[in-house]
């Protein structure tokens, strides 16, 4: 792993793959783990609010 | 567990070494753009009338009591959609109102209102709560296409100018008043109020001896056997009798009134010349002369009739007096202030007299929403509260002026 933190001085022959990974790792991130994490973080805001609601404030004014 | 972190940490603190730094950003960009819009059109999709529609109680029960308002179609051709009222408009509340729907779902899956009779038994609490939420936020939703600086108040009729200009002074919630504009109201005769199941509990702990007077806190069913079985009438809430025995269940209550002796005397009142109504008893048991005992009789001279003190004894189901009627007052007055002041401030209790209260009560408990039990114990409130009990109250006095919305 720590070969790898120098970046652009990494022997070219791992290159292809690195950048694979590196590729599918971005891939994923953006198109779906961030938005599922997106959409449960609004999920459990509302849920939030909603006992919040429940316990303390009441129906929205 | 350690290496998945382990990775998660990588991911976001190693600089990338095969990809530019610009397609990394430009690759997010489009992303999130994607992600947001993606999550819009979910929002959406579940905001449309389709998908309220989906499931049967909506398509069943509330489609087609809306499509016969004038919610759904119109002159103008404007129509209100279910999210348009049952949906906050605002982000926040919207999706806590999205999440709260999860309690839907698992009604949905559970079959809790899966049938017509299953739906009219919620549709009270299901109403409750949506109205609940209308006078919280001044029924916003309704505001979104009805709002008070827009209305042209002299295009209203008459009767609606004074009702709904008064409204826009105090900037009420329309539900307050317009109930029931898009679906059926709720049945509101098997309605409670849970204000007296603490009576009732209250009531079964009262220690009762014999001899002593208590008052009801229930209108109660009176025999005239100690098994219960045979029906001869039934008491008013509130009314005063004494405890003469108890026997198993049953209790045996003497009962001093009075009536207007004219028909069969079936309708007993509290006091002489007063309708405050404390008994009502079947027509033969009315005339029987050995189970009604007229101990008295004066004319009352504001109507000529003769009104009769008369007595007698019956059994009723035990565990339904208290020895102080206060608690059942508190109640009523609660009630009477919270249902009456919502149109109009309610003139005081002794305003009127005791026999002008009814007529003024019963024509205006309709717009309320209080149930029968209720409203029973209210008018009573108001009659022993009413002028000719009150010996402080002048009932000139231009506080007391009523004022009511409706002309």
């Amino acid at each position: 792993m720590n070969t790898q933190t120098s970046g652009r001085s990494a022997p070219s022959g791992a290159a292809a793959p690195a950048s694979k990974s590196e590729w599918r790792r971005f891939l994923l991130l953006a198109f779906v783990g961030l938005p599922i994490t997106m959409t449960l973080a609004i999920a459990a805001y509302g849920f939030v609010v909603w006992f919040l609601q429940i316990l303390f404030f009441g129906p929205p004014s | 567990m350690k290496n998945l972190l382990r990775s998660i940490r990588d991911l976001f603190l190693k600089p990338a070494v095969r990809i530019g730094l610009g397609v990394l950003v430009t690759g997010g960009f489009i992303a999130g753009v994607l992600a947001w819009q993606g999550f819009n059109t979910a929002m959406e999709a579940t905001n449309k009338e389709e998908f309220c529609l989906s499931c049967h109680t909506m398509h069943d029960n509330l489609l087609p009591e809306l499509q016969k308002t004038v919610h759904w179609n119109n002159r103008t051709g404007v129509r209100a959609r279910c999210p348009d009222c049952h949906v906050p408009h605002d982000f926040t509340d919207k999706v806590a109102r999205k999440m709260q729907a999860s309690r839907e779902v698992l009604g949905q899956l559970i079959g809790t209102i899966d049938t017509r009779e299953k739906f009219k038994e919620h549709r009270l609490v299901l109403a409750q709560r949506e109205w609940k939420r209308f006078s919280a936020n001044g029924s916003k939703e309704c505001r979104a296409c009805h709002d008070y600086k827009d209305m042209d108040f002299d295009k209203m009729r008459p009767a609606s100018q004074v009702a709904m200009r008064k409204a826009a002074e105090r900037n009420q919630s329309c539900v307050d008043c317009h109930k029931g504009v898009a679906h059926q109201l709720p049945e509101m005769k098997g309605a409670r109020n849970p204000a007296f199941d603490t009576l009732v509990s209250s009531a079964s702990g009262q220690s009762v001896d014999t001899g002593k007077d208590y008052f009801l806190v229930v209108p109660q069913e009176l025999f005239a056997d100690e098994g219960l079985t045979q029906r001869i009438g039934s008491v008013e809430v509130a009314t005063q009798v004494k405890v003469l025995e108890t026997k198993g269940d049953a209790q045996r209550v003497e009962l001093a009134l009075w009536r207007k002796n004219k028909g069969y005397g079936r309708v007993w009142y509290s006091h002489f010349g007063l309708n405050i109504t404390s008994a009502i008893l079947d027509k033969d048991i009315a005339q029987d002369t050995s189970f009604v005992k007229v101990l008295d009789s004066k004319e009352d001279p504001m109507t000529g009739l003769e009104w009769q003190q008369v007595t007698a004894t019956a059994w009723m189901r035990k565990g339904s007096v208290l020895d102080s009627v206060e608690p059942v007052w508190t109640i009523a007055r609660a009630s009477y202030s919270s249902s009456c002041s919502v149109c109009h401030r309610q003139p005081e209790e002794a305003h009127f007299d005791a026999n002008t209260w009814p007529g003024l009560f019963g024509g205006m408990v309709g717009f309320t929403s209080m149930d029968d039990d209720t409203a029973r114990v209210v008018l009573k409130y108001l009659q022993t509260h009413s002028s000719d009990f009150s010996t402080s109250h002048g009932a000139g006095s231009p506080d007391s002026a009523l004022q009511t919305a409706r002309p």
